[in-house]
C-alpha cells in the first residue's frame, strides 16, 4: 500500500496552511465588508449603498471620478517608470563612479510617507516657499493643486520601487545571452534588443504595483485637493460613517485595478525565463564621456525628488531645537514602530515566500486569477481593512484578546502587505529551477529540507529586498493602524499625525523631517548591517 | 543554509532590539504605552480622544495624578488625514472598548448618538452649564468651547477693513483671496450646518453659490487656512480660535474677528464628552466625565495654548479671547443641526464641486 | 607588421584579480584550419575564445584577425560586433524572449539584411539544420539537442569569418553527442570556415580538428 497517496505530502499540507492563513488574514477583512455592505446602519438588509454607487457610477461626477482615479494611478506608473527605469539599467550596466551612494539616496523618497513629501512641494511652491525665495521666480501653486501636481508627486515618491525591480531584474538576465548578442550588436543595440525585453515583464509589474499603490493612496489627492475615488471612500467614512457605502465605492477601484492587472499580464505574457545556468552579469557598457550626461541627470533628478522636499521642510522648521523637542516624547512611539515593523515585516515575507513558491510552481490557467485576486486584494483602501479587523477580532473570545493586544497591529500589517510581498517575490522563485529541487528530491532530502536549504538560500538577496520594503511599508502604515491600535501609545506615524493635527507649519514640517529621517537611518543602518554579513560570508 | 537564513532574520531582530534599546534609555516614561489594561476593573478608564492630543494630554494626565486612576487615551488625526475614531467607536459596537468619547465639535457625537452606540448620563457637575449646551436626553454634555473665527493677515488688510460678518466674504472685494476647510469634515462641517439651520435652505445655498463665484480656496484642514493666511496666500480665511492663537503665539502677522457679533451671532462650538453604551468601565468612565465637566477642566483649557472659552460664567476668559458673556453667540439648537448634517454635506458637494 | 596566419595570438596575458588564467599564449591559425583547444578545466580555454571575441579586455600581447590587429595594449582595437564571428557558448545562451526563427533573423538583421531576405536566409537555415519544424517555438521549449542545432545555426548563418566553439557538446548524453559531432564535422568541412572549438574531450578533438593546440594548467 501506498501512503504517499493516502497522507497528503508535506508539500501539499505547507501550502494549504500557507493559502489557508492568506484567505484567513488578508481576505476575510474585506468579504465581511462587502457582507456587511449589503445592510444599512441600522442593520436592515438594504441595497440602498449600490443603488447609491450605480448612481455615482451613470452620473458625469461618477466618470470623472473614476477617470481621474485612473489617470492619477497611470500617470504615476507611467512617470515613476520613466525615471525608475532608466536608473535601474544604469545601476546594473554602466559603469559610473558612486553607485551605492545614489542607490541609497534615491531610496529617500520612498521611505518618505508620500502625504509628506506633498506636503513639502505645498511649501517649496507657495508664495513664501523657498523656491521663489532661492530663486524669485514664483512657481504655479495652483499647479500643485491639480491632478498633474499629485501624478507628480506619487510618482516622484515610487520611482525608486521601479528603479530596484529594474536593477534587480537587469542583474538576473544571463550575461551570456548578450555576449551572444554583443557579436552582433554595439552596446547600446544588446541593451535596446536583449536586456530590454528580458527585464520587462519585471518593470510592467512593478509599474503595476505602483498603479495599484497611487490609486489606493488618499493623504496626496486629499492634500491637493484632486477628486478620486480613494478620496469618495474616505468622505464615506469621514463626512457619512457609512461603512456600507464606503464599501460600495471601492467596487470601481478594484475594478479598474484588476482592469489594469488583466491588460499587464496580456502584455507580458509569461515566457521562461529560466536561465540554464547563473551566469554574473558582466557585460556592463562604459559610457566615457556620456559619464558627464549621466551624472547631470542623476543630480537633476536628486535635486528634484530628494533634496527639494527635504530642504522645503528643513526650510519651514525653526531650527535643530524644534526638531528635539518634536522627538521629544516620540521614542515609546519609535520603539513600538521599529518593533511592531519588524515583527511585521517578519511574518509578512515569512507567509509570503510559501505563497510565492506555490504561485511560482503552478502551471494551470488558474495562476493568472491567483495573481489578480492578490492585486485586486492589495487595493482595498486601508480604512476599508481597519474597519473590516475590528468587526473580525473585536470578538469576546480568543480574538478579543488579540484585538486588546498590540498584535493586532501585525495582524493589520499581514493583511495589507502579503499580497504585495508574494506578487513581488513569485519571479524571483521562479528564476531557480525546478530540476534543482528534483536534484534534491532524489538525493533523499525531504521537501521542507530542499525548501529551507536549496529554494530559498539562492533567492537570498530577494528576500533582503522584499524585507526592507515591506519594513518600509509597514512603518508608514497609518489608515488601518489607527483604527485597530488598542489604547495608549501606539505606532509613530499615529504620534505624529495625531500631533499635527493643530500645529503649526514648522511644527509639522519638524515632525515631517523627524519621521523621514527615522525611517531613512533605520535603513541606512539594515543596509550596512546585510553589507556587513555579506562580506563576512564572503571570506 | 537554513541556519543561515534563520541566523539572518534573526538578526534582523536582535538588530531591531538593539536600536530600540538604544532609544528608549533616553526615555524614562514609566508606562510603556501599549499596555492594554482595557478590561481590568475600576482602576483603569479608557477614552477615545477627538481633540487636538496636545490639549487633552494634559488634562488627562492631570486626572490620573490625582485620582491614580489609569487613563488609556485614543487620540484622533485631523479629519482630513485619516477616517478618523468616531469610525473605530461605531465598528466596535457590538463589543464596546472605550468608556468616554470626548469630541472637540458636536457633529460627531450626535452621529454616534443616532447609531446607537452612546448610553445616557447626567453629571451633576455639569449643573452649572448653559442649557443650550447640554442634551435633553443626556446622551452628551458640552464644556469649554472654540469659536469659529475670521483670521486676516495684518500685513495686507487693515482692523478697519477685515470683514467683520462670514456673509462678506462673498463680496467680489475678496476675490480668490479667501480659504475655507472642507466643509465635509471637522469644525467647518459643524460651521456650515449651523448656517443651514440659521439661514434656511435656500438663502444658504445662494450665499455658498456666491462664494464659489468669489474662487474661495477650498483646502485640507483648519491649520492650513490659518497658514494660508499667514503666509499671505490669501488675505483671508475661516478658521477657529485655537489655531490662530497657536498663529498668535508664534507672533505670526495674523488676528482673528469673532464674526457676526450684530448679526446672526457666533458660532460657538463647545467640546463634547459622552459615555459609551456597554462600555467596559462604565464607573470609571462617568467618574472621568465627571471631571472633564467641571469648573477646573474649563479653566485649564482656558489657560492652555487651545484657549477654550469657558461655558460657566464664573471661569476666568482665555487671553487674547474675549468672555462669552461679552458678545451674542448664535442661538442653535445642537441637536436640529447636527441631524441635517448629512444632507447639507451633499448640497455643498454638488454646489462647491467637492 | 601584417601576420601571414587567419587568426594570431602573439604572447596574450589576461588576469583576474591576483590569478593569471592566460599566461603568455601565442597561436597561429590559417584561414580555413581547424584547430581544437584541448585542456583540463580552469585551463584558461574559454577565456582564450572570450579574449578572440572581444569580450574581455587582455593584459597583453595582441591578437589579429585577417590581417587585422584587433586587440593590443590592453584595449579592444576592434569592438566585438565588428570582427563577424560565430560564438557557440557552452550554455548555447540563446535569447529566450525570442522565438526560433527571431533569435536568426535578430543576428542577420544586426548585420544589415533586408527584410525579406532575412526569413529566406533564416529558414534555409533551419531547413539545412532539421529543424525548421521548431521555427515559431521559443527555445527553453525545445530538446537540448534541438536548442544545439539552433545555436550552431544562429552562429552560421552570418556566414561569419571565424567561429568559435566553448564546449558546446559537454552537456549532451553520449549517442546525441557522438551524432552531432559528426553533423558538425560535416558541416565545418562543407564550409571551410576558420574554426576554434575548445574542449576538455580528446577522442572529441582528433575526431574533429585538423590539428590539437594543449593547454597547460596555470602554475
Amino acid at each position: 500500500m501506498n501512503f504517499g497517496q493516502i497522507i497528503p505530502s508535506t508539500r501539499a499540507v505547507a501550502l494549504g496552511i500557507a493559502n489557508f492563513l492568506l484567505i484567513a488574514l488578508c481576505f476575510t477583512p474585506t468579504l465581511y465588508m462587502f457582507a456587511q455592505s449589503f445592510f444599512d446602519t441600522t442593520g436592515e438588509l438594504s441595497l440602498a449603498s449600490y443603488q447609491q454607487l450605480i448612481s455615482i457610477a451613470t452620473e458625469p461626477r461618477g466618470r470623472e471620478l473614476l477617470l481621474s482615479s485612473v489617470a492619477l494611478g497611470a500617470g504615476a506608473a507611467v512617470l515613476a517608470t520613466l525615471l525608475g527605469f532608466p536608473l535601474g539599467i544604469l545601476l546594473a550596466r554602466a559603469d559610473f563612479p558612486g553607485k551605492r551612494f545614489w542607490r541609497v539616496v534615491f531610496l529617500a523618497p520612498l521611505v518618505v510617507p508620500p502625504y509628506i513629501l506633498a506636503l513639502a512641494w505645498i511649501l517649496a511652491s507657495g508664495k513664501a516657499g523657498f523656491l521663489i525665495s532661492l530663486t524669485g521666480i514664483e512657481f504655479p501653486a495652483n499647479w500643485t493643486y491639480s491632478l498633474g501636481g499629485a501624478i507628480v508627486v506619487l510618482g516622484a515618491s515610487y520611482f525608486p520601487l521601479s528603479m530596484l525591480a529594474t536593477e534587480a531584474a537587469a542583474r538576473r538576465v544571463s550575461g551570456r545571452q548578450e555576449e551572444a548578442a554583443l557579436l552582433y550588436r554595439n552596446a547600446g543595440g544588446v541593451l535596446r534588443h536583449i536586456t530590454l525585453p528580458l527585464v520587462a515583464p519585471t518593470v510592467l509589474a512593478t509599474a503595476l504595483i505602483i498603479f495599484v499603490l497611487a490609486t489606493v493612496e488618499f493623504g496626496v489627492p486629499g492634500l491637493l485637493r484632486v477628486r478620486v475615488f480613494t478620496t469618495e471612500v474616505f468622505t464615506a467614512f469621514a463626512a457619512f460613517y457609512d461603512f456600507s457605502q464606503a464599501t460600495a465605492l471601492t467596487i470601481p477601484l478594484l475594478l479598474s485595478t484588476l482592469l489594469a492587472g488583466t491588460i499587464a499580464f496580456l502584455l507580458v505574457g509569461e515566457y521562461d525565463l529560466t536561465a540554464r545556468r547563473h551566469f554574473a552579469g558582466r557585460f556592463s557598457f562604459s559610457l566615457g564621456w556620456a559619464r558627464w550626461i549621466v551624472f547631470s541627470i542623476l543630480a537633476l533628478v536628486f535635486l528634484v525628488a530628494v533634496v527639494t522636499p527635504l530642504v522645503s521642510l528643513w526650510y519651514e522648521t525653526e531650527g535643530f531645537s524644534q526638531i528635539f523637542a518634536a522627538v521629544g516624547g516620540s521614542a515609546t512611539a519609535l520603539m513600538n514602530s521599529l518593533v511592531l515593523s519588524g515583527l511585521g515585516a517578519t511574518l509578512v515575507v515569512s507567509l509570503a515566500i510559501w505563497l510565492a513558491y506555490g504561485r511560482a510552481r503552478s502551471t494551470g490557467f488558474h495562476r493568472h486569477f491567483y495573481d489578480l485576486s492578490l492585486v485586486v486584494i492589495f487595493a482595498v483602501p486601508s480604512t476599508v481593512v481597519g474597519i473590516g479587523l475590528i468587526g473580525l477580532w473585536n470578538r469576546p473570545d480568543w480574538r478579543g484578546a488579540v484585538y486588546a493586544s498590540p498584535f493586532i497591529i501585525v495582524i493589520a500589517y499581514l493583511a495589507r502587505f502579503v499580497p504585495l510581498a508574494t506578487l513581488l517575490l513569485v519571479t524571483s522563485f521562479r528564476q531557480v529551477p525546478t530540476s534543482q529541487e528534483e536534484a534534491a528530491e532524489i538525493a533523499g532530502a525531504g521537501w521542507l529540507r530542499t525548501f529551507f536549504r536549496i529554494v530559498l538560500p539562492q533567492i537570498r538577496q530577494s528576500l533582503i529586498a522584499v524585507w526592507i520594503i515591506v519594513f518600509i511599508f509597514c512603518f508608514g502604515e497609518l489608515g488601518a493602524t489607527l483604527l485597530v491600535a488598542p489604547p495608549g501609545e501606539s505606532t509613530l506615524p499615529v504620534r505624529i499625525y495625531t500631533l499635527i493635527a493643530n500645529s503649526t507649519q514648522s511644527e509639522v514640517a519638524a515632525l515631517a523631517l523627524l519621521q523621514a529621517s527615522f525611517v531613512l537611518f533605520s535603513l541606512v543602518g539594515l543596509s550596512l548591517f546585510f553589507r556587513l554579513e555579506k562580506g563576512e560570508r564572503g571570506q | 543554509m537554513t541556519q543561515q537564513i534563520a541566523r539572518l532574520w534573526l538578526s534582523g531582530l536582535i538588530l531591531l532590539a538593539i536600536i530600540t534599546g538604544a532609544c528608549s534609555t533616553s526615555n524614562n516614561q514609566a508606562n510603556t504605552g501599549t499596555n492594554s489594561g482595557a478590561n481590568t476593573g475600576g482602576n483603569t478608564v479608557t477614552i477615545y480622544v477627538s481633540q487636538d492630543r496636545v490639549f487633552a494630554e494634559p488634562v488627562l494626565q492631570a486626572y490620573e495624578q490625582k485620582t491614580g486612576v489609569k487613563v488609556n487615551a485614543v487620540y484622533d488625526t485631523e479629519e482630513t488625514k485619516s477616517t478618523g475614531l468616531a469610525n473605530k467607536v461605531i465598528a466596535e459596537k457590538n463589543r464596546p472598548q472605550a468608556d468616554v468619547f470626548w469630541s472637540n465639535e458636536p457633529v460627531r457625537t450626535l452621529v454616534l448618538k443616532k447609531r446607537g452606540v452612546l448610553a445616557p448620563y447626567q453629571s451633576t457637575s455639569a449643573d452649572d452649564i448653559p442649557a443650550n449646551f447640554k442634551d435633553p436626553e443626556h446622551f452628551w454634555t458640552g464644556f469649554s468651547a472654540r469659536s469659529r473665527v475670521i483670521v486676516y493677515n495684518t500685513d495686507l488688510v487693515n482692523e478697519a477693513d477685515a470683514p467683520k460678518s462670514i456673509f462678506d466674504l462673498a463680496d467680489p472685494k475678496w476675490k480668490g483671496q479667501v480659504a475655507i476647510a472642507d466643509p465635509r469634515f471637522g469644525s467647518t462641517s459643524f460651521h456650515v450646518a449651523a448656517l443651514y439651520a440659521e439661514l434656511g435652505d435656500e438663502k444658504a445655498d445662494d450665499f455658498f453659490r456666491r462664494l464659489k463665484a468669489n474662487e474661495v480656496k477650498i483646502v485640507s484642514g483648519n491649520s492650513v487656512v490659518r497658514d494660508l493666511a499667514a503666509r499671505g496666500e490669501v488675505k483671508v480665511g475661516v478658521t477657529d480660535t485655537d489655531d490662530v492663537n497657536v498663529a498668535l503665539e508664534k507672533k505670526l502677522p495674523v488676528a482673528m474677528i469673532f464674526p457676526d457679533r450684530d448679526g446672526i451671532g457666533v458660532p460657538i462650538m463647545p467640546n463634547i464628552v459622552s459615555l459609551v453604551a456597554g462600555s467596559p468601565n462604565t464607573e470609571a468612565g462617568k467618574k472621568l466625565i465627571d471631571y472633564l465637566l467641571s469648573a477646573e477642566t474649563e479653566a485649564a483649557l482656558a489657560r492652555s495654548e487651545a484657549v477654550q472659552i469657558p461655558l460657566r460664567s464664573g471661569v476666568e476668559a482665555p487671553k487674547n479671547i474675549p468672555p462669552l458673556s461679552s458678545f451674542k453667540p448664535m442661538t442653535l439648537d445642537y441637536g436640529k443641526a447636527a441631524d441635517r448634517v448629512e444632507e447639507v454635506t451633499r448640497r455643498l458637494q454638488d454646489i462647491l464641486g467637492l | 607588421m601584417i601576420s601571414e596566419s587567419f587568426l594570431h595570438l602573439k604572447n596574450v596575458r589576461k588576469k583576474f584579480g591576483e590569478r593569471n588564467v592566460v599566461d603568455d599564449v601565442s597561436l597561429e591559425v590559417a584561414a580555413g584550419e581547424i584547430v581544437a583547444l584541448l585542456g583540463a578545466s580552469g585551463s584558461g580555454k574559454t577565456t582564450i575564445l572570450r579574449l578572440i571575441a572581444g569580450l574581455e579586455k587582455l593584459d597583453a600581447g595582441e591578437i589579429w584577425l585577417a590581417g587585422q590587429c584587433v586587440s593590443a595594449n590592453g584595449r579592444n582595437l576592434v569592438p566585438p560586433h565588428k570582427r563577424k564571428i560565430g560564438f557557440v557558448f557552452q550554455d548555447l545562451a540563446l535569447w529566450s524572449h525570442l522565438t526560433v526563427v527571431g533569435n536568426l533573423n535578430f543576428v542577420l538583421r544586426s548585420v544589415g539584411v533586408e527584410r525579406k531576405e532575412r526569413r529566406i536566409r533564416s529558414m534555409e537555415m533551419l531547413r539545412l539544420m532539421r529543424i525548421e519544424g521548431f521555427a515559431e517555438s521559443y527555445p527553453n521549449r525545445l530538446s537540448g539537442g534541438e536548442q544545439q542545432r539552433v545555436a550552431l545555426a544562429r552562429a552560421l548563418v552570418t556566414r561569419p569569418q571565424l567561429l568559435l566553439f566553448d564546449e558546446p557538446l559537454s552537456s549532451l548524453d553520449p549517442e546525441l553527442k557522438s551524432a552531432l559531432l559528426a553533423e558538425l564535422k560535416q558541416w565545418l568541412k562543407k564550409l571551410e570556415i576558420t574554426t576554434v572549438y575548445v574542449t576538455h574531450d580528446h577522442a572529441e578533438a582528433r575526431y574533429l580538428a585538423q590539428r590539437i593546440v594543449k593547454l597547460q594548467m596555470e602554475k
